[in-house]
Protein backbone atom coordinates (compact mmCIF):
# COMPACT_ATOMS: atom_id res chain seq x y z
CA UNK A 1 0.00 0.00 0.00
CA UNK A 2 1.40 3.55 -1.10
CA UNK A 3 -0.02 5.96 0.98
CA UNK A 4 0.74 10.07 -0.27
CA UNK A 5 -0.60 12.64 2.20
CA UNK A 6 -0.80 16.15 2.56
CA UNK A 7 2.57 16.30 0.36
CA UNK A 8 3.29 20.32 -0.27
CA UNK A 9 6.50 21.02 -2.29
CA UNK A 10 7.73 24.45 -2.89
CA UNK A 11 10.57 25.39 -4.89
CA UNK A 12 11.37 29.49 -4.32
CA UNK A 13 7.81 31.17 -4.06
CA UNK A 14 6.00 28.38 -6.13
CA UNK A 15 4.00 26.01 -5.12
CA UNK A 16 4.45 23.32 -7.52
CA UNK A 17 2.84 20.48 -5.37
CA UNK A 18 0.01 21.71 -3.38
CA UNK A 19 -1.14 19.16 -0.19
CA UNK A 20 -1.25 16.32 -3.43
CA UNK A 21 -2.79 13.15 -1.45
CA UNK A 22 -3.86 9.82 -2.93
CA UNK A 23 -3.43 6.28 -1.93
CA UNK A 24 -2.09 2.95 -4.57
CA UNK A 25 -3.75 -0.34 -2.91
CA UNK A 26 -2.59 -4.05 -3.29
CA UNK A 27 -3.93 -5.67 -6.21
CA UNK A 28 -4.41 -3.45 -8.29
CA UNK A 29 -2.40 -0.65 -11.15
CA UNK A 30 -2.88 2.97 -10.20
CA UNK A 31 -2.24 5.54 -12.95
CA UNK A 32 -1.16 8.61 -11.94
CA UNK A 33 -2.41 10.95 -14.85
CA UNK A 34 -1.94 14.54 -15.71
CA UNK A 35 -0.29 16.86 -18.03
CA UNK A 36 3.50 17.53 -18.29
CA UNK A 37 4.31 19.68 -15.95
CA UNK A 38 1.72 18.95 -13.53
CA UNK A 39 3.78 17.31 -10.80
CA UNK A 40 3.63 13.98 -11.69
CA UNK A 41 7.33 13.46 -11.25
CA UNK A 42 7.98 15.71 -8.51
CA UNK A 43 5.22 13.13 -6.58
CA UNK A 44 7.04 10.13 -6.88
CA UNK A 45 10.59 11.56 -6.90
CA UNK A 46 9.24 12.60 -2.78
CA UNK A 47 7.71 9.28 -2.64
CA UNK A 48 11.03 7.37 -3.56
CA UNK A 49 12.71 9.70 -1.10
CA UNK A 50 15.01 11.87 -3.88
CA UNK A 51 13.32 15.01 -2.68
CA UNK A 52 12.35 16.51 0.56
CA UNK A 53 8.44 17.45 0.95
CA UNK A 54 8.02 21.03 2.50
CA UNK A 55 5.13 19.26 4.84
CA UNK A 56 3.26 15.87 4.55
CA UNK A 57 4.13 11.88 4.18
CA UNK A 58 4.97 9.52 1.33
CA UNK A 59 5.04 6.05 2.98
CA UNK A 60 4.95 2.87 1.93
CA UNK A 61 3.35 0.63 4.52
CA UNK A 62 3.93 3.42 7.11
CA UNK A 63 7.41 3.78 6.60
CA UNK A 64 8.68 6.60 4.51
CA UNK A 65 11.09 5.50 1.97
CA UNK A 66 14.35 6.36 3.33
CA UNK A 67 14.49 4.22 5.94
CA UNK A 68 13.40 1.31 3.73
CA UNK A 69 16.27 -1.74 4.61
CA UNK A 70 17.14 -2.80 1.35
CA UNK A 71 14.37 -1.08 -0.47
CA UNK A 72 14.42 -2.81 -3.74
CA UNK A 73 13.25 -5.57 -2.31
CA UNK A 74 10.83 -3.45 -1.62
CA UNK A 75 9.50 -1.34 -4.02
CA UNK A 76 10.79 -1.47 -7.27
CA UNK A 77 11.30 2.44 -9.29
CA UNK A 78 11.98 3.80 -12.92
CA UNK A 79 12.40 7.40 -13.47
CA UNK A 80 13.14 8.83 -16.70
CA UNK A 81 15.02 5.75 -18.59
CA UNK A 82 17.53 3.38 -17.62
CA UNK A 83 19.59 5.97 -14.97
CA UNK A 84 22.38 3.83 -16.04
CA UNK A 85 25.86 5.25 -16.85
CA UNK A 86 26.34 5.34 -20.48
CA UNK A 87 30.03 3.87 -20.62
CA UNK A 88 28.81 0.55 -18.65
CA UNK A 89 27.03 -2.54 -20.15
CA UNK A 90 23.89 -3.28 -19.35
CA UNK A 91 24.64 -6.68 -17.12
CA UNK A 92 27.38 -4.54 -14.93
CA UNK A 93 24.73 -2.06 -14.33
CA UNK A 94 22.46 -4.37 -12.96
CA UNK A 95 25.17 -5.90 -11.44
CA UNK A 96 26.31 -2.92 -9.08
CA UNK A 97 22.29 -2.35 -7.88
CA UNK A 98 21.80 -5.88 -7.07
CA UNK A 99 24.77 -5.73 -5.08
CA UNK A 100 23.86 -2.93 -3.17
CA UNK A 101 20.68 -4.45 -2.15
CA UNK A 102 22.29 -8.02 -0.94
CA UNK A 103 20.08 -9.30 -4.10
CA UNK A 104 22.01 -12.86 -5.75
CA UNK A 105 23.57 -12.15 -8.74
CA UNK A 106 21.65 -14.77 -10.62
CA UNK A 107 18.35 -12.34 -10.68
CA UNK A 108 20.53 -10.44 -13.54
CA UNK A 109 20.20 -13.48 -16.15
CA UNK A 110 16.22 -13.70 -15.07
CA UNK A 111 15.35 -9.99 -15.03
CA UNK A 112 17.25 -9.60 -18.40
CA UNK A 113 15.31 -12.70 -20.10
CA UNK A 114 12.29 -11.04 -18.63
CA UNK A 115 12.64 -7.76 -20.37
CA UNK A 116 14.16 -9.54 -23.28
CA UNK A 117 17.73 -8.04 -22.99
CA UNK A 118 19.05 -11.63 -22.74
CA UNK A 119 21.53 -10.86 -26.19
CA UNK A 120 22.27 -7.30 -25.31
CA UNK A 121 23.38 -7.65 -22.14
CA UNK A 122 27.15 -7.06 -22.53
CA UNK A 123 26.11 -3.85 -24.94
CA UNK A 124 27.51 -0.67 -23.63
CA UNK A 125 24.23 1.10 -22.52
CA UNK A 126 25.44 4.25 -25.05
CA UNK A 127 24.00 1.99 -27.84
CA UNK A 128 20.75 1.82 -26.41
CA UNK A 129 17.92 2.76 -28.08
CA UNK A 130 15.24 4.64 -25.69
CA UNK A 131 12.99 1.78 -25.54
CA UNK A 132 16.23 -0.52 -24.63
CA UNK A 133 16.79 2.08 -22.18
CA UNK A 134 13.16 1.68 -20.49
CA UNK A 135 13.71 -1.95 -20.64
CA UNK A 136 16.73 -1.63 -18.76
CA UNK A 137 15.27 0.82 -16.28
CA UNK A 138 12.38 -2.13 -15.98
CA UNK A 139 14.87 -4.79 -15.51
CA UNK A 140 16.52 -2.69 -12.17
CA UNK A 141 13.21 -2.68 -10.84
CA UNK A 142 12.10 -6.00 -11.17
CA UNK A 143 15.64 -7.25 -9.52
CA UNK A 144 14.42 -7.35 -6.23
CA UNK A 145 11.45 -8.82 -6.92
CA UNK A 146 9.80 -6.29 -4.82
CA UNK A 147 5.69 -6.59 -3.65
CA UNK A 148 5.54 -2.22 -4.92
CA UNK A 149 5.97 -1.15 -8.60
CA UNK A 150 6.51 2.96 -9.19
CA UNK A 151 7.25 3.63 -12.75
CA UNK A 152 7.18 7.08 -14.17
CA UNK A 153 5.89 7.34 -17.93
CA UNK A 154 6.81 3.60 -18.78
CA UNK A 155 5.30 3.57 -21.98
CA UNK A 156 7.44 6.34 -23.17
CA UNK A 157 9.45 5.41 -25.86
CA UNK A 158 8.26 1.81 -26.28
CA UNK A 159 6.62 0.72 -29.81
CA UNK A 160 3.16 -1.12 -30.15
CA UNK A 161 4.77 -4.33 -28.72
CA UNK A 162 6.56 -2.95 -25.70
CA UNK A 163 3.46 -1.19 -24.64
CA UNK A 164 1.46 -4.19 -24.55
CA UNK A 165 4.17 -6.51 -23.29
CA UNK A 166 4.69 -4.10 -20.20
CA UNK A 167 1.13 -3.77 -20.26
CA UNK A 168 0.57 -7.33 -19.13
CA UNK A 169 3.72 -7.15 -17.00
CA UNK A 170 1.92 -4.88 -14.75
CA UNK A 171 -1.42 -6.32 -14.91
CA UNK A 172 0.10 -9.97 -13.86
CA UNK A 173 2.03 -8.14 -10.82
CA UNK A 174 -0.96 -6.77 -9.94
CA UNK A 175 -2.80 -10.07 -10.25
CA UNK A 176 -0.37 -11.62 -7.56
CA UNK A 177 -0.86 -8.79 -5.30
CA UNK A 178 1.37 -6.44 -5.85
CA UNK A 179 0.97 -2.53 -5.83
CA UNK A 180 1.31 -0.96 -9.12
CA UNK A 181 1.40 2.86 -9.28
CA UNK A 182 2.64 4.33 -12.70
CA UNK A 183 2.41 8.20 -14.39
CA UNK A 184 1.85 8.98 -17.75
CA UNK A 185 0.50 12.06 -19.51
CA UNK A 186 -0.70 9.68 -22.69
CA UNK A 187 -4.46 8.88 -20.70
CA UNK A 188 -5.14 6.63 -23.50
CA UNK A 189 -2.11 4.06 -23.41
CA UNK A 190 -2.90 3.36 -19.73
CA UNK A 191 -6.57 3.07 -19.63
CA UNK A 192 -6.49 -0.40 -20.33
CA UNK A 193 -4.92 -1.57 -17.74
CA UNK A 194 -5.18 0.99 -14.94
CA UNK A 195 -8.04 0.07 -11.83
CA UNK A 196 -7.76 3.34 -10.37
CA UNK A 197 -6.97 6.75 -11.84
CA UNK A 198 -5.57 10.06 -9.84
CA UNK A 199 -5.29 12.72 -12.07
CA UNK A 200 -3.30 15.97 -10.89
CA UNK A 201 -3.52 19.37 -13.03
CA UNK A 202 -1.36 22.32 -11.45
CA UNK A 203 0.39 20.72 -8.69
CA UNK A 204 -3.92 19.54 -7.30
CA UNK A 205 -5.13 16.42 -7.04
CA UNK A 206 -8.69 17.28 -9.35
CA UNK A 207 -10.11 13.54 -9.06
CA UNK A 208 -9.23 9.84 -7.66
CA UNK A 209 -11.03 6.80 -8.20
CA UNK A 210 -12.10 3.95 -10.94
CA UNK A 211 -11.64 4.54 -14.10
CA UNK A 212 -15.56 3.89 -14.55
CA UNK A 213 -15.67 6.37 -11.49
CA UNK A 214 -13.58 9.08 -13.29
CA UNK A 215 -15.15 8.82 -16.59
CA UNK A 216 -18.53 8.58 -15.25
CA UNK A 217 -20.48 11.82 -17.22
CA UNK A 218 -18.23 11.91 -20.08
CA UNK A 219 -17.84 10.80 -23.45
CA UNK A 220 -14.94 8.73 -22.65
CA UNK A 221 -11.65 8.96 -20.75
CA UNK A 222 -10.03 11.35 -23.32
CA UNK A 223 -13.08 14.09 -23.17
CA UNK A 224 -12.54 12.95 -18.72
CA UNK A 225 -8.75 13.83 -18.36
CA UNK A 226 -9.28 17.49 -20.83
CA UNK A 227 -12.37 18.66 -18.84
CA UNK A 228 -10.72 17.64 -15.27
CA UNK A 229 -7.08 19.01 -16.23
CA UNK A 230 -8.67 21.96 -17.78
CA UNK A 231 -6.56 21.37 -21.71
CA UNK A 232 -8.50 22.24 -24.91
CA UNK A 233 -8.96 19.35 -27.35
CA UNK B 1 21.65 -2.00 4.86
CA UNK B 2 24.42 -3.24 5.32
CA UNK B 3 28.27 -1.34 4.66
CA UNK B 4 29.26 -3.88 3.15
CA UNK B 5 27.33 -4.33 0.51
CA UNK B 6 27.54 -1.26 -0.31
CA UNK B 7 31.31 -0.70 -0.60
CA UNK B 8 30.97 -3.61 -2.57
CA UNK B 9 28.75 -1.90 -4.95
CA UNK B 10 30.72 0.96 -4.95
CA UNK B 11 33.73 -1.38 -6.24
CA UNK B 12 32.26 -2.55 -8.90
CA UNK B 13 31.01 0.61 -10.49
CA UNK B 14 34.40 1.74 -10.58
CA UNK B 15 35.50 -1.64 -11.74
CA UNK B 16 33.27 -1.96 -14.59
CA UNK B 17 33.57 1.88 -15.77
CA UNK B 18 36.15 1.97 -18.56
CA UNK B 19 37.87 5.27 -18.04
CA UNK B 20 38.74 4.32 -13.81
CA UNK B 21 40.58 1.03 -15.27
CA UNK B 22 42.42 3.57 -17.75
CA UNK B 23 43.14 6.21 -15.39
CA UNK B 24 44.83 3.77 -13.19
CA UNK B 25 46.55 1.23 -15.43
CA UNK B 26 47.80 4.74 -17.12
CA UNK B 27 49.37 6.47 -13.87
CA UNK B 28 51.17 3.18 -13.35
CA UNK B 29 52.49 3.12 -16.37
CA UNK B 30 53.66 6.44 -16.45
CA UNK B 31 55.43 5.71 -13.00
CA UNK B 32 56.88 3.04 -14.38
CA UNK B 33 58.63 4.36 -17.73
CA UNK B 34 59.83 7.67 -15.61
CA UNK B 35 61.12 4.66 -13.15
CA UNK B 36 63.03 3.05 -16.30
CA UNK B 37 64.04 6.72 -17.60
CA UNK B 38 65.77 7.77 -14.27
CA UNK B 39 67.94 4.80 -14.76
CA UNK B 40 69.91 6.41 -17.31
CA UNK B 41 69.45 10.08 -15.84
CA UNK B 42 72.12 11.93 -14.02
CA UNK B 43 70.51 13.46 -11.33
CA UNK B 44 67.09 11.57 -9.40
CA UNK B 45 64.01 12.47 -11.01
CA UNK B 46 60.96 13.14 -9.31
CA UNK B 47 57.95 11.27 -10.24
CA UNK B 48 55.27 12.70 -8.25
CA UNK B 49 54.82 15.49 -10.67
CA UNK B 50 54.27 13.10 -13.53
CA UNK B 51 51.93 10.91 -11.75
CA UNK B 52 49.68 12.92 -9.21
CA UNK B 53 47.29 14.45 -12.43
CA UNK B 54 46.61 10.59 -12.44
CA UNK B 55 45.70 10.40 -8.81
CA UNK B 56 43.62 13.90 -9.11
CA UNK B 57 41.99 12.46 -12.05
CA UNK B 58 41.17 8.88 -10.22
CA UNK B 59 39.83 10.69 -6.92
CA UNK B 60 37.30 12.41 -8.99
CA UNK B 61 35.46 9.83 -11.36
CA UNK B 62 34.07 8.00 -8.14
CA UNK B 63 31.76 11.21 -7.89
CA UNK B 64 32.23 12.53 -11.25
CA UNK B 65 30.72 9.83 -13.17
CA UNK B 66 27.91 9.46 -10.94
CA UNK B 67 26.69 13.04 -12.44
CA UNK B 68 27.62 12.56 -16.31
CA UNK B 69 23.96 11.42 -17.06
CA UNK B 70 21.51 9.90 -14.40
CA UNK B 71 23.03 7.22 -12.56
CA UNK B 72 23.42 9.37 -8.93
CA UNK B 73 20.00 8.91 -8.87
CA UNK B 74 19.88 5.05 -9.10
CA UNK B 75 22.81 5.20 -6.97
CA UNK B 76 20.04 7.32 -4.42
CA UNK B 77 17.01 4.74 -5.39
CA UNK B 78 19.76 1.85 -4.52
CA UNK B 79 20.77 3.09 -1.34
CA UNK B 80 18.43 6.37 -0.21
CA UNK B 81 20.49 6.48 3.41
CA UNK B 82 23.21 9.43 1.65
CA UNK B 83 25.31 8.74 4.82
CA UNK B 84 25.60 5.44 4.17
CA UNK B 85 26.15 6.33 0.34
CA UNK B 86 28.81 8.49 0.66
CA UNK B 87 30.95 6.69 3.36
CA UNK B 88 30.24 3.21 1.12
CA UNK B 89 31.57 5.44 -2.17
CA UNK B 90 34.53 7.07 -0.24
CA UNK B 91 35.77 3.49 0.83
CA UNK B 92 35.78 2.39 -2.24
CA UNK B 93 37.56 5.55 -3.76
CA UNK B 94 40.48 5.18 -1.02
CA UNK B 95 40.47 1.06 -2.27
CA UNK B 96 41.41 2.56 -5.67
CA UNK B 97 43.56 5.63 -4.62
CA UNK B 98 45.61 2.67 -2.87
CA UNK B 99 45.68 0.21 -4.81
CA UNK B 100 47.03 3.08 -7.14
CA UNK B 101 49.82 4.59 -5.15
CA UNK B 102 50.90 1.17 -3.80
CA UNK B 103 51.58 0.18 -7.37
CA UNK B 104 53.13 3.49 -8.88
CA UNK B 105 55.68 3.40 -5.21
CA UNK B 106 56.05 0.38 -5.81
CA UNK B 107 57.04 -0.11 -9.76
CA UNK B 108 59.43 2.95 -8.81
CA UNK B 109 60.97 1.25 -5.88
CA UNK B 110 61.61 -1.78 -8.00
CA UNK B 111 63.43 0.39 -10.73
CA UNK B 112 65.33 3.00 -8.16
CA UNK B 113 68.75 0.87 -8.32
CA UNK B 114 70.23 3.33 -5.40
CA UNK B 115 67.33 3.47 -3.05
CA UNK B 116 68.31 4.32 0.33
CA UNK B 117 65.20 3.32 1.86
CA UNK B 118 61.82 2.30 1.80
CA UNK B 119 60.85 5.20 3.48
CA UNK B 120 60.81 7.90 1.37
CA UNK B 121 58.22 4.96 -0.96
CA UNK B 122 56.16 4.89 1.70
CA UNK B 123 55.77 8.74 1.91
CA UNK B 124 55.56 8.99 -1.88
CA UNK B 125 52.63 6.71 -1.46
CA UNK B 126 50.39 8.40 1.10
CA UNK B 127 51.45 11.83 -0.56
CA UNK B 128 49.64 10.06 -4.12
CA UNK B 129 46.46 8.88 -1.58
CA UNK B 130 46.10 12.56 -0.07
CA UNK B 131 46.35 14.22 -3.42
CA UNK B 132 43.90 11.59 -5.15
CA UNK B 133 41.40 12.39 -1.56
CA UNK B 134 41.86 15.91 -1.86
CA UNK B 135 40.41 15.39 -5.45
CA UNK B 136 37.06 13.13 -4.14
CA UNK B 137 36.24 16.13 -1.71
CA UNK B 138 36.35 18.73 -4.16
CA UNK B 139 34.18 16.36 -6.54
CA UNK B 140 31.86 15.31 -3.88
CA UNK B 141 31.87 19.35 -3.07
CA UNK B 142 31.73 20.39 -6.84
CA UNK B 143 29.33 17.37 -8.17
CA UNK B 144 30.32 17.74 -11.48
CA UNK B 145 33.03 16.23 -13.44
CA UNK B 146 34.64 18.97 -15.31
CA UNK B 147 34.42 22.06 -13.01
CA UNK B 148 35.92 18.97 -10.28
CA UNK B 149 38.62 18.57 -12.60
CA UNK B 150 39.42 21.98 -13.88
CA UNK B 151 39.16 22.96 -10.29
CA UNK B 152 41.67 20.49 -8.89
CA UNK B 153 44.25 20.44 -11.38
CA UNK B 154 44.30 24.58 -11.61
CA UNK B 155 44.84 24.60 -7.98
CA UNK B 156 47.49 21.67 -7.28
CA UNK B 157 49.67 22.45 -10.98
CA UNK B 158 49.11 26.13 -11.68
CA UNK B 159 47.76 27.82 -8.54
CA UNK B 160 50.46 26.04 -5.99
CA UNK B 161 53.40 26.42 -8.43
CA UNK B 162 52.53 29.86 -9.17
CA UNK B 163 51.84 31.07 -5.55
CA UNK B 164 55.09 28.94 -4.06
CA UNK B 165 56.84 31.20 -6.10
CA UNK B 166 55.43 34.37 -4.76
CA UNK B 167 55.18 33.94 -0.96
CA UNK B 168 56.09 31.47 1.62
CA UNK B 169 52.77 31.16 3.35
CA UNK B 170 52.11 28.44 0.06
CA UNK B 171 52.85 25.95 2.35
CA UNK B 172 50.17 26.38 3.54
CA UNK B 173 48.17 24.95 0.80
CA UNK B 174 46.84 21.08 0.67
CA UNK B 175 49.57 19.77 -2.17
CA UNK B 176 52.37 21.64 -0.77
CA UNK B 177 51.63 20.55 2.94
CA UNK B 178 50.88 17.21 2.19
CA UNK B 179 54.35 17.41 -0.13
CA UNK B 180 56.48 16.92 3.40
CA UNK B 181 54.75 13.27 3.16
CA UNK B 182 57.82 12.48 1.19
CA UNK B 183 59.92 15.48 0.60
CA UNK B 184 62.50 15.92 3.80
CA UNK B 185 61.97 18.31 6.30
CA UNK B 186 62.15 19.50 9.77
CA UNK B 187 57.82 19.13 11.09
CA UNK B 188 57.41 16.02 9.78
CA UNK B 189 53.98 16.19 10.92
CA UNK B 190 52.34 19.56 10.38
CA UNK B 191 52.04 19.61 6.75
CA UNK B 192 50.06 15.77 6.75
CA UNK B 193 48.27 17.33 9.29
CA UNK B 194 47.54 20.61 7.20
CA UNK B 195 46.80 18.55 4.31
CA UNK B 196 44.24 16.66 6.57
CA UNK B 197 42.60 19.48 7.88
CA UNK B 198 42.19 20.87 4.14
CA UNK B 199 40.13 17.18 3.42
CA UNK B 200 38.33 17.32 6.45
CA UNK B 201 36.44 21.10 5.66
CA UNK B 202 36.46 20.46 1.96
CA UNK B 203 35.12 16.79 3.05
CA UNK B 204 32.30 18.39 5.60
CA UNK B 205 30.95 20.85 3.64
CA UNK B 206 30.73 18.40 1.07
CA UNK B 207 28.78 16.12 3.34
CA UNK B 208 26.60 18.34 4.31
CA UNK B 209 25.86 19.18 1.19
CA UNK B 210 24.92 16.41 -0.76
CA UNK B 211 22.66 15.27 2.87
CA UNK B 212 20.61 18.26 2.30
CA UNK B 213 20.14 18.70 -0.97
CA UNK B 214 17.16 17.00 -3.04
CA UNK B 215 19.04 14.02 -5.71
Amino acid sequence: MITIDQVVKRRRSRTILDHVGFEARPGRVTAFLGPNGAGKSSTLRILLGLDHADSGTALFDGRPYRSLSDPLRTVGSMLEGSGAHRSRTARNHLAWVARSNGIPQRRIDEVLDEVGLTKDGKVRVAKYSLGMGQRLGIAAALLGEPEALVLDEPVNGLDPEGIRWIRGLLRGLADAGGTVLLSSHLMTEVADVADDLVVIAGGRIVTTGTVTDVTAGYGDLEEAFFALTGGTR
Amino acid sequence: MRLGNVVLSELDKLRTLPITVLTMAGTITVAAVIGAAQRRAAAPVDVVPYVQAGFLLLGILPVGNEYTGRQFRTSLIAVPARGLLAVGKTAAAVVALMLTAVAAAAVQYALDTEAEGIGRYVGMTAYLMVIGLLAYAIALLVRHLVPALVGALCLVLILSPLLAGLTEHARWLPDRAAAELYQPTDAALTGPLVAAAWIAVIGAVAIRRFHRSDG
